[in-house]
């Protein structure tokens, strides 16, 4: 019997073909956007029909060299971003030793509240805080003021913003360290415990070294997510005055008339910051696997607090307090209120000035229940194209010897150094000009998403199908499979969950996003955080912490839901 | 022949994996490709099987042809009807015992499977492989030696033409090891199947093969019955890798009478043997432990030194030791029989017959 492949042309054709699809579809994503950012910030005029043609200027960029407020917004988001990471990076690591390291009672809480701000909105954060912490009406000054203490909080500034950051980042910092931690093999420390180190000692010099490598590469990757942070630092800062990179870059598009090219430039300034920061951290991680990485679970070792149990403990249930549950206090208070205006201490109690009006108000509100439509149809088609496209570039990938498959895996984690807002830029800049009409449609957002977030999406995807021992596609070749059956029942099955969790954690991502639409939404397309903060700007504070409320306890009810399968997909992938 | 291998070559990158190798292996012969990791045989496997495409070569199993690079034949894998047991097992863990091993049949054309009971197959390969009555339970509570047994009856089931063995024992404890060495062969034999089995370790290859091929760098550096691998290796490598422990690099200086005289490079000894090489001539001494006769009569013979035991190692049916020969070098040496050996710190007289000692070319 004998089994001719066909001619040399279309071998070649069959070999390069899913590559180059996925390739062209991946630049369009990303490549062609950032690419109309870079072309517009070299503009004259904004690349948009209509506009007279532009011609080649330096302009810009002398511009930003030169204008106070964009000095003042680069040492703002440098400030910010170091003051935060400083904080989240204390507190992330403080959990996760407390968490997988010592005898802390309540170990569960400690590990809970190293990762449940991570589900909330870093809008909802900000929005509540905002509440608590405004100069003049803020709950906490109301506080202050009934027990005669003559101090004014301000959270509409640099110290403000470094705090509300340090709350809601330190779980990126705990998940780091806490997994450096768990997986670090404990003969390590036993051997020097053997060799005569005392615990302290042990912890100084073998314990914590090995884990400032992962420690670096958090504290960068928290760097990172802060300055390019566009929600916080809205609603925080521009109260006060207070600018950062990502402000300044909205307000120069918003502003009459719009500076749309300088904005561009600033998003390209902001872009290559990232670039740089991000090739360090993924220099420093490359050591780390190197370092500490065993592949194994370990049972970690657990040092004994004595009396300073409860004082971790303490630490861990106030971190819970302050991030979570205050700001659902305020959010509460505002929402149920009859009236915003609070005459002293005992307001916050007086049921009678309480009604769950602003909430079931919200079924007569259109914006809010299109809102809500669209956020979920845009996060479910974000989910299911991204989890189509990341499965098969992954799969690509790791499974195949196709040429030119590592360039598809450098496309593919490429956003992580674009922060969301040159996203959203880069795209309407594409779309303006591409005879298509997406500008003005759900699926703009949606490809948006799925090139925001396409890094968490495809790592996600391709670490489940790395997961699956090769041998296990092999001998299911061997057997009589083809390759595609080899795939339909072997692999899909041993990393459906993994699939599945992947798309979910795509779906509750849209559903945060503000940064990337803020540029891209039109009347008809808003999302419920660009409703939200609509009610912000707006001074709807009421219906404002109705919606953030609402949309929370569906973040939380998503998340749970996750967690589940999150849970699930390790035990199932896992190979003999 | 039954399996043909021409010419095979396969390159990654820089590096020669397989360099221009030839086979032939007959119908039920069971073959044993033996060498160091990277030495090109579980490339050379993987080519036979399909999973790597080869550059240059042909590979015919029986009539057909299945790789070809000048006609640009390539039959995919799941055609082929090899069966192939994975180093890591390649058990599905999503899967029962019973729907591993019924896998292959399912996969099988609709007019090839019309008339299959495949239950029965299915058990009768369980029954084969010692796995009787465990076809319901879920593949990923097996133990190591369990799912060795569920991937050979997965590879058997099949009725494949060849049977693929990549170090199919190496994840396995010693005890376990031998068993299933054991009976692996016997299933082989029984089933008349013809056979590639990868393995690093030289006992395995001894202990299983019709035949081993010993290879490095790609190549075949020896093919032959494993009695004749051991007793004349056709160098220093294949001789070192088959387990021989004394080899000494040397120089042969003359003769004495009939026999070759030769010089130790490091300790500077004289060794004696029957086999005739020039003046001269830079040789490799490869002198088997069992060939060195412990504690000989104090009559003047070649090759007879005064040496020291360093250690004496006992091993239930016989003994090992380590000795230091007087300026000269340290010799290991097996004695058989469990009489009292000889103790640690004593001092022995040893002997190597002049026609026991191979010299080898470097």
């Amino acid at each position: 019997m004998l089994m001719p492949t066909g001619t040399a042309a279309t071998r070649r054709l069959r070999r390069w073909l899913p590559v180059s699809l996925l390739l062209i579809f991946l630049t369009f994503l990303v490549i062609v956007p950032v690419g109309m950012l870079v072309y517009a910030s070299f503009l004259d005029a904004p690349p948009r029909p209509g506009s007279p043609r532009g011609t080649f200027t330096l302009e810009h960029f002398r511009a930003l060299y030169t204008s106070r407020s964009n000095l003042l917004a680069i040492r703002n988001s440098l400030l910010i971003g170091l003051g935060g990471t400083a904080m989240a990076m204390f507190i992330g690591t403080l959990l996760a030793w407390l968490g997988t390291r010592t005898d802390v009672p309540g170990r569960s809480m400690v590990q809970f509240a190293g990762i449940v701000p991570l589900f909330m909105s870093s809008l909802v954060g900000a929005l509540a805080w905002s509440l608590v912490g405004s100069p003049r009406a803020g709950y906490a000054n109301t506080v202050l003021e009934a027990l005669g203490i003559p101090l004014t909080v301000n959270i509409y500034s640099v110290g403000g913003m470094v705090f509300v950051f340090g709350l809601y980042y330190a779980p990126y910092a705990y998940l780091f360290v806490a997994s450096a931690l768990s997986l670090m093999n404990p003969e390590l420390e036993e051997a020097a415990e053997v060799h005569g180190g005392s615990i302290a000692r042990v912890m100084r010099r073998i314990t914590f070294p090995l884990v400032v490598p992962a420690t670096m590469g958090a504290f960068i990757l928290t760097f990172v997510l802060i300055i390019e942070n566009f929600p916080v630092v809205q609603v925080l800062g521009s109260p006060g005055g207070v600018e950062t990179m990502p402000a300044y870059i909205f307000r120069l598009m918003i502003s009459a008339p719009s500076r749309p090219n300088e904005a561009s430039a600033a998003g390209l300034l902001l872009m290559l910051i990232m670039v740089v920061l991000v090739t360090f951290q993924a220099r420093l991680l490359a050591k780390r696997e190197y370092v500490t990485v065993t592949g194994k679970g370990f049972r970690p070792r657990r040092i004994k607090l004595g009396r300073w149990r409860w004082a971790g403990f303490a630490f861990a249930l106030g971190y819970l307090v302050v991030a979570v549950g205050v700001p659902f206090f305020a959010l509460t208070q505002a929402a149920l209120r009859r009236s915003q205006f609070i005459s002293g201490i005992g307001d916050f109690v007086d049921l009678s000035a309480f009604s769950f009006r602003s909430i079931t108000s919200l079924v007569d509100y259109p914006p809010f229940s299109l809102g809500l439509r669209n956020t979920i149809i845009v996060g479910a088609l974000t989910a299911v194209f991204g989890g189509a496209l990341h499965l098969l570039t992954a799969y690509t990938v790791y499974r195949t010897n196709a040429p030119g498959r590592k360039v598809l895996e450098y496309v593919a984690m490429l956003p992580v150094t674009v922060p969301a807002l040159v996203i959203g830029l880069g795209f309407l800049w594409t779309w303006l000009n591409v005879p298509i009409p997406l500008y003005g449609t759900l699926l703009i957002l949606v490809l948006a998403y799925t090139a925001r977030f396409m890094p968490q999406g495809y790592r996600g995807i391709s670490s489940t199908i790395l997961q699956v021992h090769k041998d296990l596609e092999e001998s299911a070749q061997v057997s009589g499979a083809s390759r595609a059956r080899a795939a339909v029942t072997v692999v899909v099955p041993l990393i459906r969950s993994g699939i599945f969790s992947t798309m979910l954690l795509l779906f509750i991502l849209s559903m945060r996003e503000l940064s990337a639409s803020i540029f891209l939404f039109t009347s008809d397309t808003r999302v419920l955080p660009i409703v939200l903060y609509d009610q912000w700007t707006s001074g709807s504070y009421s219906r404002m912490a109705a919606i953030s409320l609402l949309y929370s306890a569906l973040l939380c009810v998503l998340t749970v839901a996750g967690r589940k399968y999150l849970g699930e997909s390790g035990a199932s992938a896992k190979t003999p | 022949m039954f399996i043909r291998v021409s010419n095979l070559t396969k390159t990654y990158g820089e590096a020669r994996a397989v360099d221009d190798l030839s086979i032939d292996i007959s119908e039920g012969e069971m073959l044993v490709l033996l060498g160091p990791s990277g030495c090109g045989k579980t490339t050379t496997m993987r080519c036979i099987v399909g999973l790597e495409t080869p550059d240059i070569g042909t590979i015919q199993i029986g009539d057909m042809t299945v790789f070809d690079s000048q006609r640009q034949i390539s039959v995919p894998t799941n055609q082929r009807n090899i069966g192939m047991v994975f180093q890591s097992y390649a058990i599905w863990p999503h899967m029962t015992v019973a729907q591993n091993v019924a896998y292959p049949l399912r996969m099988r054309k609709r007019k090839d499977r019309a008339g299959l009971d495949i239950k029965q197959k299915v058990g009768e390969a369980l029954n084969l492989v010692g796995l009787t009555g465990v076809g319901d339970r879920g593949a990923s509570l097996l133990s190591g030696g369990q799912m060795q047994r569920v991937a050979l009856a997965r590879s058997i089931v099949m009725e494949p033409r060849v049977l693929l063995l990549d170090e199919p024992l190496s994840n396995l404890d010693a005890k376990l090891r031998d068993r299933l060495r054991f009976e692996l062969r016997d299933i082989q034999l029984s089933l008349g199947i013809t056979a590639i089995y990868v393995t690093h370790d030289q006992d395995e290859a001894l202990a299983l093969s019709d035949r081993i091929a010993v290879m490095r760098e790609g190549k075949i550096v020896q093919l032959t019955d494993p009695v004749t691998m051991y007793k004349q290796p056709d160098s220093a490598f294949v001789a070192d890798f088959i387990g021989t422990s004394n080899l000494f690099d040397g120089t042969v200086v003359g003769s004495s009478g009939s026999d070759t005289v030769v010089k130790l490079d490091d300790s500077g000894l004289e060794i004696q043997t029957t086999q005739q090489e020039p003046e001269g001539k830079q040789v490799t001494v490869c002198i088997r432990p069992e060939d060195v006769v412990i504690d000989a009569p104090a009559e003047d013979r070649p090759n007879m030194w005064k040496s020291a035991v360093r250690v004496s190692s006992f091993l239930g049916n016989h003994f090992r030791y380590s000795l230091a020969v007087h300026d000269g070098p340290t010799l290991f040496a097996m004695s058989h029989g469990s009489r009292a050996g000889l103790q640690t710190g004593t001092t022995a007289l040893v002997h190597i017959a002049p026609d026991r000692i191979q010299l080898l070319d470097r």
